[in-house]
């Protein structure tokens, strides 16, 4: 018995070594992939065309979120900062906090400054709307 | 030297021999590697029991089952991103294989050694490596953790079906009388695995990595077994 459990000591190494080259002769099944990350975060997000009662973009106003998801809303860089280029405003919505069939995205985008009336538009994003677009037309005052 | 002295030194002689031949009997009449027994295994395989049977002195049968529970974590950087995988090998086996014991005759250790061959039936035979980032990312003042981001799924899958065996191993090598230590190395062929990748949340769209792991695994035709085992016979020896 003593000969036989000396050889078996053996063998478990030789067996082993033998078994670990076999399973390191397998390539890693993730080996060379890259993991695509959407680096968008925003699925779901509201474009809003903002211009005059000419219908010249309008820029110089201030925006301000409201209403009952206003926590959530983002500009495209993940910050809460909102500024208008050309008449343009784009919104994202957090990307935890999707619009479900049950619970729509309900929030308010109000536009001052001077020279301007104070407009206030309610928006709603629904989980069909990944991406809405609004038009909005603000008067200049005194004109 | 003496009648006396002669006498006894042949009566030692003639003993000798008599014994000699008869352990040499012995060892050419019991199957030194089959014993009809019990035992457990455990390997690269997964864990599961089996039946063992001698058939005559140079053969053998084991039949048996045993089922792969091998959950695995792996952190790699797959592409910008460090990720970490978990690996869940779930393949369960039924298994009859024969041994053929071609030094059941020698004196030494090698009279265990036994070629194995025969076929596993794979009741389940399938991986899933389940790939998330490992840290966190930040999106302006968003932060997402790794599994709000979202997860990859690849699920490698072989049919279910009969996979040939191969191996070598040292078989019934006694502890006690009651107790025989096995180990084994082998293989089963198993059949061309399909993949299917499918990525969730922000991942989606890693389904174009499908074609870089199909390469990778091309190979997973075989699967290694390295085993050990303990098996009980039900008679003494």
């Amino acid at each position: 018995m003593h000969t036989d459990m000396k050889i078996c000591q053996h063998l478990i190494v030789l067996l082993t070594a033998a078994a670990l080259f076999t399973i390191q002769g397998c390539e890693h099944p993730l080996k060379d992939v890259e993991v695509e990350v959407n680096t968008d975060p925003f699925a779901y997000g509201a474009l809003l065309r903002i211009t005059d009662q000419y219908g010249n973009p309008v820029s110089d106003v201030a925006v301000t979120i409201g209403g009952d998801d206003a926590e959530y809303i983002y500009n495209l860089d993940g910050y809460k900062q909102f500024d208008i280029e050309k008449g343009t405003l784009i919104l994202g919505i957090h990307p935890l906090h999707r619009p479900t069939e049950n619970k729509p995205v309900s929030f308010s985008v109000r536009l001052s400054g001077p020279g301007y009336v104070t407009e206030t538009v309610p928006i709603t994003i629904t989980a069909a709307q990944y991406a809405t677009t609004y038009s909005i037309e603000i008067q200049r005052t005194g004109e | 030297m003496s009648l006396k002295s002669r006498t006894t030194f042949l009566a030692f002689a003639l003993f000798y021999i008599l014994t000699a031949r008869a352990q040499n009997t012995d060892r050419f009449s019991e199957n030194p590697a089959y014993k009809p027994a019990l035992g457990g295994l455990i390997g690269t395989t997964g864990v599961g029991l089996a039946f063992y049977h001698p058939l005559g002195v140079q053969f053998g049968l084991e039949v048996g089952a045993g089922f792969m529970p091998y959950n695995i974590q792996i952190i790699s950087t797959d592409g910008d991103y460090p990720t970490r995988s978990t690996a869940r090998a779930r393949l369960h086996n039924a298994h009859l294989i024969f041994g053929w014991v071609p030094f059941h005759g020698a004196g030494n250790g090698f009279r265990h050694l036994t070629i194995n061959l025969g076929a596993g039936y794979l009741l389940k035979a399938q991986g899933t490596i389940t790939t998330q980032f490992r840290d966190p990312q930040s999106y302006g003042e968003i932060e997402l953790q790794p599994e709000e981001i979202g997860t990859m799924y690849t699920t490698i899958n072989w049919e279910e079906g009969m996979a040939p065996y191969a191996g070598l191993s040292f078989s019934d090598m006694r502890i006690d009388e009651h107790f025989g230590f096995n180990i084994a190395l082998g293989g089963y062929l198993l059949s061309q695995p399909s993949i299917m990748v499918r990525g969730t949340g922000m991942l989606e769209g890693n389904e174009i990595n499908q074609p870089i792991i199909e390469r990778n695994i091309q190979n997973y035709r075989y699967l290694p077994n390295l085993q050990v085992g303990i098996a009980y016979s039900f008679n003494a020896y």
